[in-house]
């Protein structure tokens, strides 16, 4: 009878247990072995919208990974809803890849393992098409955008498994694999199925010191402005054997990244062309 | 005097609940006695009523003394006023731990903060177990176990991203297990709800999982819920619920009310559906399930006393006649003929309500003789 009693209280108080024990294990384990470690800057990681809101609560600082897709239409994506962009990997072939089956509901979300390159060729693809000085339709607000202040982050393929895509990108310090959502519909012409990225499983990262909190402790002031007003950074993130991202450091930095403006050598071979259509 | 059986009596009872629905019962029976007495249908010698209201005052002097239920008509109201601000306090506990959690977070190393979110759902439900051992009301036990849960959900929310995890769908298996374990351990029915709506979407997210996409689209088929309506149908008939009052009816209730509510929705946005029979194929076997469902629901609420079951059902009929008509006649003719029509087929409605009601009790007379 008294174990009756106390069988209901103990199971409450082990899983309080498994949940405050279980998670930070969890983590060391993630933390054990980092599968990638990429730099980014200020232009990759993206304040939270709320926190941009003028919210004086000293909450966290949560760092969003501003990830991009690049479109099949060259149309430059650096303001576009990067899960509103039909992403110009996605095709027939590459579904067949991942075993999804051709007879697509509309709407349809499949988990999947998703490559997140850093500043290599789609973004410099990107800085092309807007900087081209052949295009009629070049401006040069976008180029400069493109050159100083949009994501150099890139989602840019998809696969079944980690050491497939790992055999695929050996390149550690500019590509990640992370685990992500793809969302696909139906064809509109017969060609290729549309496909966007959805979302990735996790997208965001806790601040380190000095961007742990969205107010600075001394001077009561937020942080974000400080960081909006000109002020640079980098941040090393590590992806674990979880690929769950976690921040190594935060850095200050006295200038802007620019991008160089240069032909990608590798550019062609993925179909791109880089005249306007 | 001789009070037989009055501790036989007082113990047979072993919740608040049911010891107030006893006192109730013995109002309702003195009133009819004295009743009785005026219209001279029965005559009782003085000791005879001495002896009985003897009797009934002792179960209620026990009753009151063990589960502080209220004798009186002023008791009974102020409990109900306990009972909405036990409530109210519940939410306001729960948001003050979050605002105040919010407010001062950032201030803290992770080390403190990991410590704190641990240490606060420990020790509110180490509070909660002390409250309920004291409180013979179970008022501030059910609102001590509402703090303890909004400090669990705060710990399953903020600890993850703290250390950069993402739990998944086991955050919700996780909340769903405390919430059971608070409402059987408080019996609250606050608990068991959100427990409940933890079992309608962890069912939901296991399904999602099964079919390749991530847990938290789990609302994008309604079909996801059929697992979580099936385990809230069937639980009760499996483990028995009469030691908590209106458990029962709860599980049944959200069952109910979720497994009509997908056929509907199914009914009006087929393209939802995981059947690929043709959006008009699915509407219409969807709307033939939530008649046949509706009508079964209130046959079967009405036979085996379950009010709520017949109510929810037939709600759900008249909503779908009332979705049809305005999808077929709205386009078609002008509004007061809409109208008209509408009211008539309420009238119409009333009718065979009002058949079923005598029919019912007509049934109830028989098995009475």
């Amino acid at each position: 009878m008294k174990l009756q009693r106390l069988w209901l209280p103990t199971f409450g108080f082990a899983i309080v247990l498994v949940i405050c024990a279980g998670i930070p294990l969890a983590s060391v384990y993630n933390r054990g072995t980092s599968e990638s470690t990429l730099r980014l800057s200020d232009r990759e990681l993206e304040l939270p919208p709320g926190q941009e809101q003028g919210d004086q609560e000293n909450a966290p600082l949560t760092l969003h990974l501003l990830w991009r897709v690049e479109t099949a239409d060259h149309v430059g994506s650096a303001t576009a809803d990067a899960s509103s962009t039909r992403a110009a990997w996605i095709t027939r072939s590459k579904l067949a890849e991942l075993g999804i089956p051709s007879g697509i509901r509309p709407n349809t979300f499949v988990s999947t393992y998703l490559v997140l390159e850093l500043d290599r060729r789609a973004h410099a693809r990107a800085v092309l098409r807007a900087c081209n000085l052949a295009s009629p339709s070049r401006d040069a607000g976008t180029c400069e955008f493109e050159i100083k202040k949009s994501s150099r982050l890139y989602v840019v393929d998809a696969g079944r498994t980690v050491a497939e895509l790992r055999g695929q990108y050996p390149d550690r310090a500019h590509y990640a694999i992370v685990s992500g959502v793809i969302k696909l519909s139906r064809d509109l012409s017969p060609g290729e199925p549309e496909g966007y990225v959805s979302s990735l499983s996790v997208d965001t990262v806790q601040g380190l010191e000095p961007l742990r909190s969205a107010i600075d402790p001394t001077t009561g002031k937020m942080l974000w402005r400080r960081l909006q007003a000109g002020q640079y950074f980098d941040a090393m993130i590590s992806f674990g054997r979880r690929l769950e991202p976690w921040n190594l450091s935060v850095v200050g930095r006295e200038s802007e990244v620019v991008s160089p403006v240069e032909t990608p050598q590798e550019g062609l071979e993925r179909g791109f062309s880089f005249s306007p259509q | 005097m001789k009070i037989a059986n009055v501790d036989n009596d007082a113990t047979k009872i072993a919740t608040r609940e049911a010891a107030q629905g006893r006192i109730d019962q013995i109002e309702i029976f003195e009133r009819e006695l004295e009743q009785l007495r005026t219209d001279r249908v029965i005559h009782l010698t003085d000791s005879q009523v001495t002896a009985i209201d003897s009797y009934h005052r002792h179960i209620i002097h026990e009753l009151t003394a063990r589960y502080d239920a209220d004798a009186s008509e002023s008791g009974r109201q102020l409990s109900m006023s306990m009972r909405i601000v036990s409530l109210i306090g519940a939410l306001l506990l729960g948001s003050s731990v979050f605002v105040f959690f919010y407010h001062f977070w950032a201030a803290f190393n992770v080390a403190t903060q990991t410590l704190l979110l641990c240490a606060a759902p420990t020790s509110t439900y180490a509070l909660a177990l002390v409250v309920r051992a004291r409180d013979r009301t179970g008022y501030f036990s059910r609102l001590s176990a509402a703090l303890c849960y909004a400090s669990f959900v705060l710990t399953v929310v903020i600890l993850p991203p703290l250390w950069d995890i993402n739990l998944g769908s086991t955050s919700v298996l996780s909340c769903t297990a405390f919430g059971f374990i608070l409402a059987y351990e408080m019996r609250s029915r606050l608990q068991l709800c959100a427990a409940l709506i933890g079992v309608l979407i962890y069912g939901a997210t296991l399904i999602t999982i099964l079919e390749g996409a991530p847990w938290w689209f789990f609302f994008e088929r309604p079909e996801n819920f059929y697992l979580g309506v099936s385990i809230l149908l069937v639980v009760p008939s499996l483990i028995s619920q009469r030691h908590y009052a209106d458990f029962e009816t709860l599980y049944r209730l959200f069952g109910i009310i979720i497994l009509l509510g997908i056929f509907l929705i199914l009914a009006t946005w087929p393209s939802l559906s995981y059947l690929d029979y043709g959006a008009h194929t699915v509407s219409a076997g969807y709307k033939i399930v939530v008649l046949t469902a509706g009508a079964a629901g209130i046959y079967f609420g009405v036979t085996r006393r379950l009010p709520e079951t017949s109510f929810v059902s037939s709600l759900s009929l008249l909503m779908l006649i009332g979705l049809e008509a305005c999808d077929w006649l709205l386009p078609k003719l002008p509004a007061y003929q809409f109208f008209l029509i509408m009211s008539v087929l309420a009238i119409c409605a009333l009718y065979v309500l009002k058949v079923l009601r005598g029919r019912v009790t007509e049934h109830a007379a028989r098995a009475a003789q």
